[in-house]
């Protein structure tokens, strides 16, 4: 009886376990599928015809499948141009940004100097300028430049920033001395000691900025729409916000659009995904 | 003599390895920065030709105008409710992912790949499923007897911009809350079991007091990004509307510098808002300290 009774208590356990268990699994797929539900609304959609996307009760599996939604939106606006202005400008931007944030990161992280402490402190200080803040008095200074439609101006103000300083300034400090000793021994100068040993061995933290910088200025909106005017100089983001104005109620085309718009990022963020959570895991910047 | 030069360029180096980055951010982000605060104590003209020095006026005119006071309410409410459920549902979802399931990895990535998104392209997505008329969701909605029309009930505006900024800010509260749930010692929940603890137990006394830093920190980001950065957000759902029932202190700073152009009431108001920020950042720095366990190795 006793014994039973021992049977019967491990019996309830090992089902309340398993019941915990499918909960957890019923919460997870739950979960994963409200995040998921746009995206495969999305993707669907763009295989519809207008018809299919707006019946009642939704279509969720398209039939047919319309292919030609997508040539068809890439013909409705300049999305070749707005993929290319997209890449130009991001790419530049970060190449730009991490070609002088390299030498400031190390020199904050590796020499001294007169006022470096006052120097860095303020370089920090613009982390607590809301970007609202810069909108107007950056919008005439742009002006004033004679930038505005150029893609200087979509390029120049967004090379300065802290994150690409403050974060190579942590990897080049767990660079050892010992490295710049010997090289200086050897009669290297501190300028090639800086780009052919030590950038080297912070290659992390240099695809990490470059990543967060590339991202940052692929997804800009507002410095894009406050700073142009120009269908010429239209980004992705930008281009997508103008198309949904355009295409009024033909969503499979807006959403063929949506996903090309989307699928740059998602690759990049498939390939660079431990370095982005990096990336943020160890600034907290956002 | 070759001595004295490679000393003389020993001295410089370091200022011309700093150079280019701090002209930069002298020029875009510390000149615009006071040319704000300056616009803030002036006035000009409606053509902008003449500006005059008035002090605090745009400061008190702000705060006597009760759509301002509207406004900071609504901001506060909004970035409450964002940062409350933004954090919960990943500490939740970070829990979850926590315990070594099958498929975790496919799950953490695609909890967090959402972030890379630009706000504006999600923003689409959430227009196109809540869109009153013909929005999958709106429908479905409609179908169990809600009136559910986002451009006429400010409350449904309010509530569509909340859940649409939660929902970015799930996977960067989502990042932290791991990597902090992973720094707990197994060792410290094994002994909390072992005493008899039921796994609720042990995560309410033991766990989530060991997540105090993370959380301290994620309460001053989220409020950040509440009240910062849902720009794209709102613009692409209700642009303010209906009346100001969406209208956070930022989303007016850009509608009066922009749409209104009253410069000078933007440029104070931006200053209330750099003012918000650097309370918000003491209060993190007070609790800075207590978040470098989970920061080591760096």
């Amino acid at each position: 009886m006793a014994v039973a009774g021992k049977e019967m208590e491990v019996a309830v356990h090992a089902l309340r376990f398993l019941a915990w268990r499918a909960f957890l699994y019923v919460a997870l797929v739950l979960t994963v599928a409200v995040m998921a539900l746009p995206f495969y609304w999305m993707v669907t959609t763009s295989l519809k015809d207008v018809v299919q996307a707006l019946r009642i009760p939704p279509v969720w599996i398209p039939n047919p499948v319309v292919w030609n939604n997508y040539p068809s939106a890439w013909g409705a606006a300049p999305f070749g141009l707005y993929f290319f202005n997209s890449f130009f400008i991001a790419v530049v931007t970060t190449f730009l940004d991490v070609i002088t944030s390299i030498p400031a990161g190390y020199a904050f992280a590796k020499m001294n100097f007169w006022g470096k402490n006052v120097v860095f402190n303020l370089l920090l200080g613009t982390l607590m300028i809301p970007g609202q803040m810069l909108l107007v008095p950056s919008f005439v200074l742009i002006n004033r430049l004679g930038w505005y439609n150029t893609y200087y101006a979509l390029i120049v103000p967004w090379t300065a920033g802290v994150f690409g300083i403050f974060l190579l300034r942590q990897f080049f400090r767990t660079v050892p001395d010992e490295f710049w000793d010997s090289a200086r021994i050897d009669g290297c100068s501190r300028f090639r000691y800086l780009f052919q040993i030590a950038v080297p061995q912070v290659r992390p933290g240099i695809a990490t900025v470059a990543l967060f910088k590339f991202v940052g200025s692929w997804n800009a909106f507002l410095w894009v729409i406050i700073m142009t005017d120009k269908v010429g100089l239209r980004t992705v983001p930008v281009g997508l916000r103008y198309f949904m104005l355009e295409v009024g109620t033909d969503y499979p085309r807006l959403m063929a659009a949506a996903t090309m718009a989307i699928v740059p990022i998602l690759i990049l963020f498939l390939f660079a995904q431990k370095q982005f959570i990096q990336g943020i895991a160890r600034t907290g910047l956002r | 003599m070759i001595r004295r030069e490679a000393v003389f360029s020993n001295k410089l180096l370091p200022y011309l390895l700093v150079a280019p980055q701090l002209i930069l951010t002298g020029v875009f982000f510390l000149w615009p920065a006071v040319q704000a605060l300056q616009q803030s104590v002036m006035k000009s003209d409606p053509f902008g030709i003449r500006t005059r020095f008035v002090g605090w006026e745009n400061f008190k005119a702000l705060f006597a105008d009760p759509f301002y006071l509207g406004s900071i309410r609504l901001s506060f409410l909004f970035a409450g409710a964002v940062a409350f459920l933004a954090m919960s549902l990943a500490l939740f979802l970070a829990v979850q992912a926590n315990r070594q399931l099958r498929g975790s990895q496919i799950y953490k990535t695609l909890l967090i790949w959402p972030y890379a998104l630009a706000p504006a392209v999600s923003a689409v997505l959430w227009v196109f499923l809540f869109q009153p008329s013909i929005g999958v969701v709106s429908r479905a909605l409609q179908g169990l007897g809600i009136p559910w029309d986002y451009h006429l009930h400010g409350g449904q505006a309010l509530l569509l911009v909340i859940l649409a900024s939660v929902a970015r800010q799930i996977s960067y509260n989502f990042i932290f809350f791991l990597a902090g749930l992973q720094a707990v010692p197994k060792t410290l929940i094994e002994a909390a079991m072992i005493d008899g603890a039921s796994s609720r137990r042990v995560f309410w006394s033991v766990v989530f007091p060991l997540l105090t830093p993370t959380t301290f920190f994620l309460i001053v980001m989220n409020t950040v990004y509440a009240f910062f950065d849902t720009f794209g957000v709102i613009d692409a759902l209700t642009k303010g509307g209906p009346g100001k029932a969406t209208e956070t202190l930022c989303y007016k700073v850009y509608l009066d510098g922009f749409r209104n152009f009253r410069i000078n009431s933007s440029a104070a108001q931006s200053v209330v808002l750099m003012a918000v920020v650097i309370l918000l950042t003491a209060f993190q720095f007070k609790f800075l300290q207590r978040r470098v366990h989970y920061e080591g190795g760096g």
